[in-house]
């Protein structure tokens, strides 16, 4: 034996000394990790096709749903206080204040029940092919301690351990459970024994899930996901495999899991309804989204991404009612709704695949249904077509929706042609069932597109004035002003004058029409700003934004010959011209550029 | 038109004491509103035709909205169609005040470059702005401007019922008739009464129909506007619209 590894051998020994869980365990140690990984084989596929749903309401209800007959295979009375966690041929839930109950999933007849003491609270739990683990927090020492307890098929406990920090919901896979350890670690267990085989210390960030997939186990926080392998031992995302979600926009947050130290999350909350759905793979030496696929998940509608790109690759928004649970399955999004449809979308293009009515109220629903393909219930008629979409959810009139709106916005900009810039100036040019927030991104996204082939959309929408008589308010105008303005769109330039010189045009608005104008020049242009400018030149309207008027002179300066030139220096000369305006011309004037 | 461009004479100002004139152009300029305004009024009323000028100068390179409203006050009482432009101008400033102004005296002007303005200003944000356009409207009694006008009332706006009353043609009336239950009972009355006042509204079949129509009306509008008109013929007594109308009155009293 050379003396290094002797050493090694040492270490090793030296980290398999201690408890599981002790302070004193050492730590991303590639040993370990290889160790761990080699224990934790991926499973076999199930097959299953499964939901389990959970009615909302007084008399609650665990139901099985076979999503290949399309009809629910089961349904039992029953107190569920979590969300219900599946495996191979054992579902497992919290049951009323102290029971964890093992149940078959093709019957939902009851195998085990697991006693919760009142001290107890529940964090959650996971199951392999062999065994089911679960946490708790202990309150019942002197010390609040969190406990992870490992338990056969018949609900035989094999091992427990307990540790004075926080622990998180487990994950299982292959003969080995990993735990979320200390806001900083995951640590990884055999399950057969509880001994603790490898330790994550992330250094970047707080690790507040772990998830086990066929492809793995897959660790991470708020920003991102991490693969479990050798990498990890760096403890840093930038050597470890590590990748995030790239939506192409900061409107919504991305919540990549349930937080496992957050009792709240055990049961189906709101963040059911939130969250990003992935399932990921190692891919060249790291990690990617399979398919570098990522769908949010918000209320009633679907986004999926171009996760690399983070461009919209399909969006889906399901009728009237929120979709409470969605799980990604590989080539297929299943889901449930409040109002107990169950549906199937390709996941690939976002066509429904189908839903069937359940008739129940469902709070919550768990899938199992790795790698399903197949349909449910009847498909529509309709293909799924983005544009439209994203169009109506941007159009739902249901007000709780303007960060998902303006998601929708942002992702309607990234769309190329001109249906896109259209359905775009349409928002911005709403007179009402628009949030402002939604306006304004709207107003970004159309200025910053710059599409020549909309110009002939943008000179009508200007051409829209105030008509008290027949209600019409434009709106979006500053907007408009900029749009044509970056397009050098000069035939926009009489219809920017009417409404540089309309009463009706709201005074923040002048600057944009004004700048607009001065950036597209021309005969009209000149003539507009020149009498905006005399008009107004003494009104003290414009002492407090005196913007427009000075945009217009400096124009006219720029753009105009000799007389126009005299016409800015009679203004700014002139004692009655207000003197914010007056100031600031004399200052244009005297500044070498403007001496031609 | 010098319009919004500068005037040559507002450049290089005439030389002091060169009359009262120009005494007032140059006060017209001063950086005192007090005399500025007294400047324009005092323009406005000389006789003189280049005070007209001096004021569209005053106008188009821009003053304080004091001295422009006495300006625009002043080109009112000239009815002179050289205002025209200026007054065009003017009738879309972003003060209502000064709109109100300048639609006002562009009505008073015998032109029809005027028409287009007038009409736009119906569709005025603010009320008196439209109630002035309407007004100018009924004098001019604008035939092309009823439907706007109607659509003013709909919008319950007196003024469109007080100039629709003033335009006030058979066809019209009738045509308001049939809006029983569209518009406000006041407004229709008001437009139906106000007609039947008017001397030169007829002939008296069409009165007598325009009566009816408004014994249809329930309410106080409706008889207001009849006794009024009982009232307004009282030296006419045996007019057969004058007897349908007491005789509604007494029906109705009687109830």
């Amino acid at each position: 034996m050379t003396r290094l590894s002797f050493v090694m051998l040492l270490g090793a020994l030296a980290g398999c000394a201690e408890a599981t869980f002790s302070a004193h365990s050492r730590d991303n140690s590639v040993e370990d990790i290889q160790k761990a990984l080699q224990a934790s084989q991926a499973p076999q596929p199930s097959g299953a096709a499964m939901g389990y749903l959970v009615t909302a309401g007084q008399d609650k209800q665990l139901v099985g749903f076979d999503l290949r007959a399309g009809k629910i295979a089961w349904q039992e009375k029953i107190d569920v206080r979590s969300r219900v966690v599946a495996g191979r041929g054992l579902i497992a839930h919290r049951q009323g204040a102290d029971e964890l109950v093992g149940r078959d999933p093709s019957n939902g007849h009851v195998l085990f029940s697991l006693h919760l003491a009142a001290t107890d609270k529940y964090v959650g739990a996971a199951i392999d092919d062999e065994r089911l683990y679960y946490v708790v927090q202990s309150s019942a020492g002197s010390q609040r301690q969190s406990i992870l307890v490992g338990v056969d098929r018949t609900g035989k406990e094999l091992w427990r351990n307990a540790v004075g920090g926080s622990l998180g919901a487990p994950a299982a896979r292959g003969g080995v459970v990993a735990v979320p350890h200390a806001y900083q670690n995951v640590t990884f267990i055999d399950g057969k024994t509880g001994k603790e085989l490898a330790r994550i210390r992330d250094t970047d960030e707080q690790v507040t899930f772990v998830r086990a997939l066929p492809d793995g186990f897959f660790y991470g926080g708020g920003k991102g996901v991490y693969l479990f392998n050798q990498r990890s031992a760096s403890g840093n995302k930038k050597e470890s495999s590590y990748v995030e979600a790239n939506l192409g926009s900061d409107q919504v947050r991305t919540f990549y899991y349930w937080d496992g130290y957050q009792l709240a999350q055990t049961d189906y909350t709101a963040f059911d309804r939130n969250r990003l759905l992935w399932r990921a793979e190692p891919r060249d030496g790291s990690v990617a989204f399979r398919d570098d696929a990522a769908i949010l998940h918000s209320y009633r509608y679907f986004f999926a991404f171009d996760a690399k790109a983070g461009k919209l690759r399909w969006a889906y928004a399901h009728p009237r009612v929120d979709v409470v649970s969605a799980e990604l399955v590989g080539p297929s999004v299943v889901f449930a709704s409040v109002d107990g449809d169950i549906g199937v979308l390709d996941a690939k293009t976002g066509e429904s695949r189908g839903t069937q009515k359940t008739g129940l109220r469902i709070a919550g629903a768990t899938f199992d249904a790795d790698n399903y393909a197949g349909s449910v219930g009847s498909a529509p008629a309709e293909k799924n077509d983005v544009l439209k979409t994203l169009a109506q959810i941007i159009w739902d009139p249901d007000a709780r929706f303007t960060a998902v709106k303006v998601f929708a916005v942002d992702a309607l900009g990234a769309l190329a042609g001109k249906d896109a810039a259209a359905a775009l100036l349409k928002i911005v040019v709403a007179e009402k069932g628009v949030a402002p927030a939604v306006q304004k991104k709207a107003g970004e996204e159309l200025v910053a597109r710059k599409d020549p082939d909309a110009v002939p959309l943008y000179l009508d929408a200007l051409k829209q004035r105030y008509d008290y008589l027949e209600d019409r308010h434009p709106h979006g105008v500053e907007i408009l002003a900029r749009v044509v303005a970056s397009l050098d769109a000069k035939d926009a330039a009489p219809s920017l004058a009417a409404h540089l010189l309309d009463a009706a045009t709201p005074q923040p608005v002048l600057k944009d029409v004004a700048a607009a104008l001065a950036g597209l020049g021309g005969k009209d242009a000149i003539k507009a700003l020149r009498e905006f400018l005399l008009t107004y030149r003494a009104d003290p309207m414009f002492l407090a934004e005196p913007t427009a008027l000075n945009i217009a002179a400096e124009a006219l300066i720029k753009l105009g010959g000799p007389e126009e030139r005299r016409t800015v220096t009679y203004v700014a000369d002139e004692k009655r011209t207000i003197p914010p305006v007056g100031i600031y011309l004399k200052k244009v004037l005297a500044a070498p550029s403007a001496k031609k | 038109m010098k319009a919004f461009a500068l005037g040559a004479a507002l450049l290089f100002a005439a030389p002091a004491g060169a009359g009262e004139l120009e005494t007032l152009k140059a006060q017209l300029q001063l950086d005192d509103d007090g005399k500025s305004v007294d400047a324009a009024h005092k323009l406005g009323e000389l006789a003189d035709p280049k005070a007209l000028d001096a004021m569209l100068d005053g106008l188009a390179t821009g003053a304080p909205p004091r001295v422009q409203a006495t300006l625009l006050g002043g080109l009112a009482g000239k009815k002179d169609t050289r205002a025209v432009e200026v007054l065009k101008h003017y009738a879309k400033n972003r003060n209502p005040e000064l709109r109100k102004k300048a639609v006002s005296a562009l009505g008073d002007l015998p032109d029809a470059r005027a028409l287009p303005t007038l009409v736009e200003a119906l569709s005025d944000s603010v009320e008196e702005v439209r109630a002035a356009a309407a007004m100018a409207l009924g004098k001019r009694k604008e035939r092309s401007a009823e439907g706007k006008l109607i659509k003013l009332m709909q919008h319950k706006d007196e003024a469109g019922a007080k100039a629709l009353a003033l335009i006030g043609t058979p066809e019209l009336a009738r045509k308001i008739g049939e809006l029983i239950g569209q518009v406000p009972d006041a407004l229709l009355c008001t437009a139906l009464g106000d007609m039947l006042k008017r001397a030169d509204f007829g002939p008296e079949p069409i009165r007598v129909e325009v009566v009816k129509t408004l014994s249809k009306v329930p309410g106080v509008d409706s008889t207001t506007a009849l006794v009024e008109y009982v009232t307004a013929t009282e030296k006419d007594k045996q007019r057969p619209s004058r007897l349908e109308a007491q005789k509604i009155i007494d029906q109705r009293s009687s109830k």
